[in-house]
């Protein structure tokens, strides 16, 4: 392939005029959309304050309405582009809704099984207590390294219940089963008998 | 890259609160729309206040735009519908053949399938602009009438013209942009883009 014969030294200068003549070259690549986003904004951000820029957009876009369609041309109407521009000034700026950031299969993998492996840890954390105390493997699991948690432990509440009450329920601790939730059975059972005593 | 994502590129953006963004699509479609409005409004002043209103309204919806249609056929659309709201709030309606025409011009770029009522200074202006035109095309030197006229008329691409000129993008660019620069020069007097205007 050829360098252009006619205009071999029009892509880069550095003179006011090269400058100008240079920027002018880039709006017309603007215009047939051979401009990268960068330079797009570059551009745009010049025009705010480069009155020729904008006279030079103007005139490039009629001269392909013009090649088009002589008749289109002739609808061209000086200053209506600022009269549009300044009452648009006086409207609140568009934003259209920006798209949510995508986020990654891995990111969206990992969310559930890392809710999983807290649960789980919350789990032993509470039910580990109780069941190596009964269970024959309790020594076993003594030996293996427990993940530590650092648990902030909750205020117990304190409740006010009867030596009556405090004697029958130590008596159903000693017969029931060890569950996964000790520590929330009497309050259970007491939710229980105050709703029994309630009825009665 | 096609006309249409050099729109999009705009468009993107005004979305994101870029105002001097949306004066380049202004500048760039305002002469398609007179035209277009011309032919529902016959008062030439009535038909820039539609236009602007109309411009104005396509601000404000355009965060709901998302390109499922190019730029000007979403443009064009709000204008005839202004338009129309425009007429019927004046007690007046548009001609029912020219609405058809309109309805159908939607789907050309330049709705020259519209009927011309010119009156006898545009048509006189219409023949000065293409008499310039065609003085200035004739003048280029042989490569960058081939480029711009690809470019222009058969709306090729940079890549689809380096390819057919066989020469590199870059000398198209420079090829197109010198060639507009030359008929812009037969046209600047005739159309007002003076040194005392921004726009």
């Amino acid at each position: 392939m050829n360098p252009d014969p006619v205009h071999p030294s029009h892509s880069v200068s550095t003179s006011p005029a090269g400058e100008a003549d240079d920027c002018a070259q880039r709006l017309s690549a603007l215009l047939d959309g051979e401009l990268d986003s960068e330079a797009c904004r570059a551009l745009v951000e010049r025009l705010r304050h480069d009155e020729e820029a904008c006279r030079t957009w103007a005139l490039l876009n009629c001269v392909g309405d013009a090649m088009r369609s002589a008749d289109v041309a002739t609808f061209h109407s000086a200053g209506f582009v600022a009269r549009v521009s300044a009452a648009l000034e006086r409207e609140p700026t568009v934003l259209a809704p920006a798209a949510l950031p995508q986020r990654s299969t891995v990111r969206r993998w990992l969310l559930p099984g890392a809710g999983a492996a807290v649960a789980a840890a919350v789990l032993i954390a509470v039910g580990l207590p109780s069941r190596q105390a009964s269970s024959p493997d309790a020594t076993i699991a003594k030996a293996l390294p427990v993940p530590t948690a650092t648990v902030v432990a909750a205020p117990v509440p304190v409740i006010d219940r009867s030596p009556q009450l405090e004697r029958y329920l130590a008596a159903h601790r000693e017969l029931a089963e060890p569950t996964l939730m000790p520590h929330s059975t009497p309050y259970v059972r007491t939710s229980g008998a105050v709703l029994m005593q309630e009825k009665r | 890259m096609s006309e249409r994502d050099a729109d999009w590129q705009l468009v993107e953006r005004v979305q994101r609160g870029d105002k001097r963004a949306f004066d380049l699509l202004v500048a760039k479609y305002q002469r398609k729309l007179f035209r277009l409005l011309s032919r529902l409004i016959r008062d030439p002043a009535e038909t820039e206040d539609v236009a602007q209103e109309a411009f104005i309204k396509a601000y404000r919806a355009l965060p709901n735009f998302r390109g499922e249609s190019a730029f000007y056929t979403w443009l064009y659309r709000i204008a005839i519908n202004t338009a129309k709201n425009y007429l019927v709030a004046q007690g007046r309606r548009a001609p029912t053949q020219t609405e058809t025409e309109i309805e159908d011009a939607e789907n050309f770029e330049d709705g020259d399938s519209l009927r011309t009522e010119d009156t006898p200074d545009r048509m006189l202006m219409s023949k000065q602009v293409a008499e310039a035109v065609n003085r200035a095309i004739e003048r280029l030197p042989e490569e960058l009438r081939t480029a711009i006229v690809l470019r222009e008329l058969e709306g090729l691409s940079y890549d689809e013209i380096a390819v057919s000129m066989n020469c590199p993008i870059g000398t198209v660019r420079s090829r197109i942009f010198r060639a507009r620069e030359a008929v812009a020069e037969e046209l600047r007097p005739l159309l007002e883009t003076n040194k005392d205007r921004r726009w």
